[in-house]
């Protein structure tokens, strides 16, 4: 190693030792200074300059009670930013309750209002018009306006229009009630429940006695218009239901009824 | 680490002092020193999630120290230092003298003169001995930028705090003189 080298090289040590060169070079540079007065001299120099910068520069007096004041502000700025994350979480917290209860707001006041007016007025008329009042709640849900027989509807049953489920389903239903009868436990009634296509599979056309029941079925196919019928009744007959003079057809397969309990 | 409270705590037992006396001979300023030692713990409080591996906790406060200081430096603009374009890389033909004493006062006024790019690589060299790789981390500069830096504070130092008999004779005064 020449005395060039061997510069570059002192340059790159650290204070009191060679830990930026690697061992091979720092071997090298011990074997030229053993034998280079000149260059001996220089690392001396500059060892002993670094070693007392190095004190000058840690010699900084730490004021006395730092840890303390440092411990304290930094603890008081944690529980700061503790209190600050609880206040910003509660303030999100609030935000989403806020826009919950706004959404909420939003949908009590966009819902339609009951117009009870209205629901008189209809009332009135399956009062005062039946069978235009069977008509529209019919055509209201896109079925024929007609029924499949010739019903009497003055007989139609105050809750006359609606619906019940059979089977998960609902089907809408249309009720005639006849007049209490004396002695009758309870007033004998016609129920047509009219069966969209695809509903359910409809027998064919026919008059049977259910079994261990008081009623009879009608059961009416669908002939093209995508309805079927089915009329459940508590009579004979489905003529006490019908207006007067009409007559049901279907009796084909009529079968006694079980006696009816007395009153 | 536990927790914050107990990791913000044991950062402060192991590196208060060193981050001080650092704070100390960047701002050249008790005061300064102070309240950046404490700008930094509060900065490492707030990001102390961000310290994945406590082994490096020492670097990384320098880290966040040096960046406040950075930031209040460039607000007050109060730094009037000397350019380094004149110094040589190398002085060290002073004769075979024994070491010189360095008052630390003198050290910092050395310090306050200088440049901000060279005052903060010497004095991790020389006050808490981060090697060349771990200072060119701290600054993101390539190491021989660094070591360049190095060379030339060094230097630096050399003509303004070697005695004045050997300054007179020797290069690293008349490298110096072209400072003033």
């Amino acid at each position: 190693m020449d005395c060039t080298s061997a510069r570059l090289l002192l340059a790159l040590r650290r204070p009191g030792g060679a830990a930026e060169l690697s061992a091979e070079d720092a071997a090298d540079l011990d074997r030229h200074l053993a034998g280079c007065p000149g260059c001996a001299a220089a690392a001396r120099r500059q060892d002993g300059f670094d070693r007392a910068v190095a004190a000058a520069m840690r010699a900084v007096p730490v004021p006395a009670g730092l840890r303390e004041r440092l411990l304290a502000e930094t603890l008081a700025r944690r529980g700061a930013i503790w209190r600050r994350t609880v206040a910003e979480s509660a303030t999100a917290a609030a935000l989403v309750v806020v826009a919950v209860l706004a959404v909420a707001a939003g949908v009590l006041q966009f819902r339609p209002a009951l117009d009870t007016d209205r629901l008189a007025d209809a009332q009135g008329q399956a009062i005062e018009q039946p069978e235009r009042a069977v008509r529209d709640f019919l055509q209201a849900q896109g079925l024929p306006a007609a029924l499949p027989r010739d019903f009497n509807f003055a007989l139609l049953d105050a809750p006359a229009l609606g619906f019940e489920e059979i089977d998960g389903r609902y089907v809408p239903r249309v009720v005639f009630r006849l007049p209490p009868q004396p002695g009758a436990a309870r007033p004998d009634f016609a129920k047509v429940y009219v069966v969209r296509k695809g509903l359910f599979r409809l027998d064919k056309d026919k008059f049977r006695t259910t079994q261990n029941s008081f009623c009879n079925v009608i059961t009416v196919p669908d002939d093209g218009s995508g309805v079927g019928y089915v009329i459940l009744f508590t009579t004979d007959t489905l003529d006490p239901f019908l207006k007067p003079g009409a007559r049901d057809v279907t009796r084909a397969d009529v079968r006694p009824r079980p006696e009816r309990p007395a009153a | 680490m536990a927790s914050a409270g107990s990791g913000v705590r044991e950062l402060i037992d192991a590196h208060y002092d060193s981050l001080y006396r650092y704070a100390y001979r960047l701002s050249g300023s008790s005061a300064d020193a102070e309240d950046l030692t404490q700008e930094a713990f509060s900065k490492a409080l707030a990001r102390l999630p961000q310290l994945r591996d406590p082994d490096r906790a020492k670097g990384w406060l320098f880290r966040i120290l040096r960046n406040a200081y950075l930031h209040r430096a460039r607000d007050e603009r109060r730094h009037r230092t000397i350019p380094l374009d004149s110094v040589a890389d190398l002085a060290d033909e002073a004769g075979d003298d024994p070491a010189p004493e360095v008052d630390p006062a003198r050290l910092q006024e050395a310090l306050n003169d200088l440049d901000e790019t060279f005052r903060t690589p010497v004095i991790l060299f020389y006050f808490e001995e981060f090697s060349y790789r771990e200072i060119a981390e701290q600054l993101d500069l390539p190491i021989g930028t660094v070591m360049s830096r190095l060379a030339r504070a060094k230097a630096y130092l050399r003509g303004r705090l070697a005695p004045p008999a050997e300054s007179v004779a020797d290069g690293p005064r008349r490298a110096s003189d072209g400072l003033h």
